[in-house]
């Protein structure tokens, strides 16, 4: 039996209404996000800093000039990515912990095309190695899938190993043969590899277009296409899903396989995007906030595009608290841990509802 | 393969495995008490913290061992919290929880910590008799205080989760709470003493990290230690005594990488491949073996029935 088992009922996530809101009542999530602020001022404050210094200086480093913005735009792209990666498999009520992997998997298949097929010419070479990536993060979250369907394994704790194993070979890829044996990295992959940047004199390039249309299909696969119904009646009761001639086996396949999709594409981005190479540490645990991202949306998709972009702001505009404030740059990584887990505690975000 | 090597071998196994070992401790008494404590490395990172700050502040390695009972419980307050009395999903508290802790961690090592001078680890002691033993005396049986605690722990863990009744009040929690309940057990009150106990027993791994191994602490200093534990508890059953053998599989992987590259007919083997087999063998291990199932109500948050 697995975690979600059925000693106690069955309960599926809330159905929302059309109109409401992802995360429930406007009040509560407003009252959360204030209470989560008023909690981690009271850490700034024992850090020896001023709350409000502080949160100004969070929004004014991550939109207090175009380039700044532009920044939290390139963090956002894969926040949405793996947001979508979890929010998929969620839907279906099974747990995909492994979004930080299949980023990697997709990071390693891009980087590896780009650097080995370099007789294409650049435009097909990027293609091909964007695709690549999604295959293998779609292939990465499959295995956890069939673990999970064909073996009866916890796929908690499967998607959480695969993704230290994910590591283990970007750490091979990156020490290895393919070694830039300068920095800590790959060889930067051939200058034509590229996303075109798409606001000049900022970093923004075509990889937040990937990731909004990346949302936009999801939306419409889980809103209008029988496989999305599929995977929400899977969530919202196994039991009449299998009885109304489901196959819960192959809808939680296809959940995972998408879901680890998304990731592979925000590796692939990040590869051919920003760093031009695969470096260690090239995922900044977007796959665990990934996750966040995916409840404060409610696990909608198309919700998913703000709650990255706040997740993003808080990121990137922590980024500022060391120069304006003398605090850490992880206080922003507090913020976020504490507004959702207030947006849980408040019961805004009901994932099962525990009844006996 | 000399024995000179062996040697580094296990000493640096038995060394590596501690931090994992109290984890998977803590983790299988929560687990087998119904709750699912995906948050077990932020505990440990935190147990880390705690551990350094009070050397720091104290000088004191038994009083830095000691701080895990308050990082543990400062932990179990917010998790028991969430889990016990809001019944929040744990899989998504547990990872939020992880982030908190790497957060908080973090800034407050940066704001503190950073550049402390005093770095200190608990001396190896060699055992008397049993450190003359050839390759096993200087390896295995010369270790720090902690290292010899978590290998007498296991016993007694054992014997607290199968042979008393507090055991057998936990496992009835983790697979029918509502049987218990029935029976006039407190099942909010046992889950709470479970989880305090597993919570202070996982800050003392993240403690002995710092006090055996690096003698300070750095951001993320348990870099995934805590999800090893995850796996070594469900690899072996929730037996402690199999625990070890789990730790220590973990241990020897991570003193092999080190170790092979000094051995020539091993050394073509990226260090890379035995980093990965404690996983992949976690990843086997839970698709192949049925029984390796959690507790049935491992997990699922309760609610009195008198309260439904």
């Amino acid at each position: 039996m697995s975690v979600t088992d059925e000693v106690q009922p069955r309960a599926a996530l809330r159905q929302p209404s059309r109109w409401e809101l992802p995360f429930g009542s406007i009040a509560t999530s407003i009252a959360s996000l204030l209470a989560a602020l008023v909690l981690t001022g009271i850490v700034i404050l024992v850090l020896g800093a001023n709350p409000i210094q502080a949160y100004g200086a969070i929004l004014s480093g991550a939109l207090g000039n175009p380039y700044n913005t532009g920044l939290t735009l390139m963090v956002a792209t894969p926040l949405i990515l793996t947001g979508l990666a979890a929010a998929i498999p969620f839907s279906a009520r099974v747990w995909n912990i492994g979004g930080e992997g299949q980023l990697y998997a997709g990071a390693i298949a891009s980087v590896l095309v780009a650097l080995t097929f370099t007789g294409l010419g650049a435009v097909p070479l990027t293609i091909l190695s964007i695709a690549c990536g999604i295959l293998a993060g779609g292939f990465w979250g499959a295995i956890g899938g069939a673990l999970r369907v064909f073996a009866g394994a916890n796929e908690v704790i499967v998607t959480l190993m695969l993704n230290f194993v994910a590591l283990t070979v970007a750490d091979y890829v990156i020490t290895g043969p393919w070694a830039q044996n300068i920095s800590p990295q790959t060889r930067n992959i051939p200058k034509g590899v590229t996303l075109p940047t798409i606001w000049p004199h900022t970093a923004v390039d075509l990889g937040l277009i990937l990731a909004v249309i990346a949302a936009g299909i999801v939306f419409v696969l889980m809103r209008r296409t029988p496989l999305g119904l599929a995977i929400r009646a899977c969530g919202f009761n196994p039991d009449a899903a299998r009885l109304a001639g489901f196959s819960l086996g192959s809808i939680i396949m296809t959940a995972f396989a998408i879901g680890g999709a998304c990731a592979g594409l925000a590796g692939a981005i990040l590869v051919i995007g920003v760093n031009r190479a695969l470096v260690p540490d090239i995922s900044a645990n977007y796959g665990y906030i990934g996750i966040a991202v995916a409840l404060i949306a409610g696990l909608r998709p198309l919700w998913i595009l703000p709650g990255a972009l706040l997740f993003a702001i808080i990121t990137v505009g922590g980024n500022n608290l060391t120069a304006s404030s003398n605090i850490s740059t992880s206080v922003s990584l507090i913020i976020e841990a504490i507004f959702v887990i207030f947006l849980l505690a408040f019961r805004v975000i009901r994932l099962q509802e525990a009844t006996s | 393969m000399d024995s000179a090597i062996l040697t580094a071998v296990l000493g640096s196994a038995a060394t590596v495995m501690i931090p994992v070992l109290w984890a998977s401790y803590g983790e299988a008494i929560g687990e087998e008490a119904g709750i699912l404590n995906i948050g077990v490395e932020g505990v440990m990172l935190v147990g880390a913290f705690g551990a350094a700050f009070g050397l720091q502040h104290t000088g004191s390695l038994s009083i830095a061992a000691l701080m895990a009972i308050p990082s543990g419980l400062i932990c179990a307050l917010v998790l028991g919290y969430l889990y016990i009395n809001r019944g929040t999903n744990q899989i998504v508290t547990g990872i939020l929880f992880n982030l908190l802790a790497l957060g908080a961690t973090t800034a407050l090592y940066e704001q503190y910590l950073t550049g402390a001078g005093l770095i200190n680890t608990f001396t190896p002691i060699p055992l008397p008799v049993l450190s003359n033993i050839p390759i096993l005396g200087p390896s295995i049986f010369t270790q720090a205080i902690p290292t010899y605690a978590a290998f007498l722990a296991a016993p007694v863990v054992y014997y607290l989760l199968r042979h008393t009744w507090f055991g057998l009040y936990l496992r009835i929690l983790g697979e029918r709470p509502d049987a218990g309940e029935s029976s006039g057990l407190n099942v909010q009150g046992l889950r709470w003493a479970a989880f305090a106990i597993g919570c202070v027993l996982v800050a003392f791994g993240g403690a002995s990290l710092v006090l055996v191994q690096t003698g300070g602490f750095v951001a993320d200093i348990t870099s995934g230690q805590g999800f090893i534990a995850l796996a070594v508890v469900i690899l072996c059953r929730w037996n402690p005594l199999w625990i070890v053998a789990g730790a220590a599989l973990f241990g020897l992987a991570d003193a092999l990488q080190f170790q092979m590259q000094t051995v020539s007919q091993l050394s073509s083997v990226p260090r890379d491949v035995w980093l990965a087999v404690p996983y992949v063998v976690t990843i086997v291990a839970v698709a192949v073996a049925r029984r390796s199932q959690y507790p049935a109500a491992c997990g699922v948050p309760y609610v009195s029935g008198a309260e439904a």
